[in-house]
């Protein structure tokens, strides 16, 4: 047989490196692929059992408290209903997939699960007496437990019972015991779910906190706020140190070579820059430090409700200056021009003369002379100039107490409240007066845009406060930053409602009830309001605020298709408390 | 041994009870409440509070970094602005300089 040449051979390598690369780049984007399927399914099915629990929980709680025929407790049982049969179809699906089963869904038995359930049983039946390592309860109600709570609940005048209801309602949350006395040998899975009277039982056997031990948690707390408190009141109190003597000398030297360089600029500007450039980084080094407290703390405000805190501080700020910025451009119309003057103004302007001129007897134009013209329309301009400036201190005096009202609860980055920045508003409001008087010299017609701008510069970074709301909401996406235990859930809620400045009296109405239902649960702490939530607010507070909406058959004035951006909503604060309630917030 | 353990457990609860950014409010209901608590009620608050000293710490520098990231970039931003507003300057100047010399030579002619 006649041998290959190496050419040949080198070629065949070539095409069948070639090909194995080929096909092991198939099978790495075939796993890439397969694996982010799977990923996918397994979230998905992990949101479902989420919802699951979370509509089981929201219907034990409304038959706990409105008993079990209530419609609120019916629709989140048959929502439940219909989320798990959705599931279990999905589930099935998939498993007619993989298996080839051809029959119907509700033939199927899925052998092998009953199987696994069958010996499971047999299992646990010859291990009785063996006590699991680790007990998880997400405490769904039983049947008999429900009935127990409601009978407890329609006797409120036992103060015992009154008591067990308010223990089961405090441990409605998951709860994680672990059993010391008994660590798991064997393997396998060990967790099981208690009903909630076992849950209390469970927690009855723990010993209470002695005395002592209260005594040294207190003691460490003083000890350590008080820690804390001077480290800041150091922080805040320190004499000048040497960097910042230094600053002021560079100040000082700065300003003198202003001084010396008016004349010849070219002379000192390269010292200037020189100091200028030291000075910066004397700056930079306290004043940061000083805020970054402040600043990680809102940051952490805006993770804590999904970076909606964020969004909420933006849009304030947002909405406040360009409401603001629409009621001053409203305003500007009656500022009027004194100079370059369009066609019409310079024609009344001229009427105004002619008939001053007419009223002095110099009627015809042999006794109309130039001084008089001149003087009059100086005059004009004078009345014109006076009359702007009294609009003009009007409009930036209406603007800056709609500032101060508009942006009371906005905070900056660093957690400052900008309205207390007396310097700050000042600063705006003479940039919005050079902006107005601009308007009367005719440079440029009146632009909302630009006086938005004027007025932004109070807080010029406030959109980053978008960025940062994206940034947060994403890094809770990706991985869940904060241990979510009921402990650190009270507190996003509490830290929310602070954001909002406690349960509000009154909300203005954003685009629909609808939203600004929606929008008050999320202030308070809900982070993703359900359609049903919404619902079970808006309501309430159509009713409360006599409201008419035509699809719920409520009469009222205004309609709801009638009503004003801004409408201020009193707030139906049973309902809210329900709905937080129905959600494990408690306020 | 054991309440040694839980004397410590406690030390380091208010310690780190003290430094959560957690609302006053909810600080104080526990620590008025401690007497309802249980050993077990401890090591949930201990986890916690763990949990949240560790995450947030972790957090803030990673918040930290960007901040510092974003300081760059606007930094970079003004140099780029400042260069752009340069060369701008320079070629309207060039252009100038080019413009008087033309008419200067058109005039000679």
């Amino acid at each position: 047989m006649r041998e290959k040449a190496p050419a040949v051979i080198k070629k065949t390598e070539r095409k069948t490196k070639e090909k194995r690369g080929k096909s092991a780049k198939k099978v790495s984007v075939e796993a890439a692929v397969s694996l982010e399927a799977q990923e996918t399914s397994r979230t998905k099915l992990e949101e479902t059992q989420h919802n699951l629990l979370l509509m089981e929980q929201s219907a034990a709680f409304y038959a706990l408290h409105y008993g079990k025929d209530d419609p609120i407790t019916r629709d989140f049982a048959t929502a439940r209903q219909e989320l798990e049969d959705k599931m279990r179809e999905e589930l099935f699906q998939d498993w007619v997939k993989s298996s080839g089963y051809t029959g119907s869904s509700k033939k199927a038995e899925y052998p092998e699960a009953d199987k696994r359930t069958a010996d499971n049983e047999e299992r646990a039946q010859s291990d009785v007496g063996e006590k699991p390592s680790e007990v998880v309860s997400h405490a769904p109600y039983t049947e008999e437990d429900l009935q127990k709570l409601l009978e407890q609940s329609k006797k409120p005048e036992n103060a015992d019972e009154q008591e067990a209801v308010h223990q089961l309602e405090e441990t409605f949350q998951p709860f994680i015991v672990q059993i010391q006395a008994n660590k798991n040998e064997k393997g396998g899975d060990n967790i099981v779910i208690l009903n909630a009277g076992e849950v209390i039982a469970k927690r009855k056997e723990e010993p209470p906190l002695s005395k002592k031990a209260q005594d040294i948690l207190r003691d460490a707390h003083k000890q350590e706020e008080d820690r804390i408190n001077e480290e800041q009141d150091s922080e805040s109190h320190t004499p000048k140190t040497h960097e910042q003597n230094r600053a002021d000398e560079l100040r000082k030297e700065i300003a003198r070579l202003a001084e010396i360089g008016g004349a010849s600029p070219e002379a000192v500007s390269s010292d200037i820059v020189r100091l200028q450039i030291e000075l910066e980084k004397l700056e930079k080094g306290p004043h940061k430090k000083r805020r970054d407290w402040g600043w990680i703390k809102e940051r952490i405000k805006g993770l804590c409700t999904v970076g909606v805190y964020e969004v909420i501080q933006g849009r304030r700020f947002g909405k406040g200056t360009k409401e603001v910025a629409k009621d001053v451009g409203a305003r500007t119309e009656e500022i009027q021009k004194t100079t370059r003057l369009s066609y019409e103004d310079a024609l009344v302007e001229a009427e105004k003369i002619q008939f001053a001129l007419d009223s002095i007897g110099k009627k015809t134009d042999q006794e109309k002379t130039v001084e008089d013209i001149d003087r009059f329309s100086e005059a004009i301009t004078k009345e014109k100039v006076e009359q702007n400036n009294r609009v003009i201190d009007e409009t930036v005096r209406q603007a800056e107490s709609e500032l101060r009202r508009r942006l009371t609860k906005y905070r900056n980055e660093f957690g400052e409240r900008v309205v207390t920045n007396d310097e700050a508003i000042a600063q705006t409001i003479n940039n919005l007066r050079t902006e107005l008087k601009n308007l009367q010299d005719g440079q440029r017609e009146t632009d909302v845009r630009e006086i938005k701008t004027v007025l932004r510069s109070i807080d010029p970074k406030y959109w980053r406060r978008y960025v940062y709301g994206g940034v947060e909401a994403a890094l809770w996406a990706a991985g869940g930053y904060l241990a979510w235990t009921k402990l650190a859930a009270e507190k996003v809620v509490v830290t929310g409602m602070k954001a909002g400045g406690q349960v509000v009296e009154n909300v203005q109405m954003n685009n629909t009830i609808w939203q600004s239902a929606k929008e008050l649960l999320v202030s308070h702490g809900v982070s993703n309001p359900t359609n049903q939530e919404a619902l079970q607010l808006s309501k309430p507070f159509a009713e409360l605020n006599g409201i008419g909406v035509k699809v719920w058959n409520l009469l009222g004035h205004p309609m709801d298709t009638m009503m004003q951006q801004g409408y201020l909503l009193k707030v139906p604060k049973d309902a809210l408390k329900a709905v937080l309630r129905a959600r494990g917030i408690t306020i | 041994m054991a309440t040694n353990i839980i004397q410590e457990k406690a030390k380091r609860c208010g310690e780190l009870l003290a430094r959560s950014p957690m609302d006053e409010e909810i600080k104080k209901t526990i620590l008025e409440n401690l007497g309802s608590l249980t050993e077990g009620d401890l090591d949930r608050l201990l986890f916690s509070l763990e949990q949240e000293d560790a995450h947030l710490s972790l957090l803030a520098s990673q918040l930290s970094d960007f901040d510092k990231k974003q300081e760059k970039g606007w930094g970079r931003l003004a140099k780029d602005q400042e260069k752009k507003a340069r060369d701008v300057v320079n070629d309207f100047s060039r252009q100038l300089e080019r413009d008087i010399q033309n008419k200067i030579h058109a005039e000679m002619k």
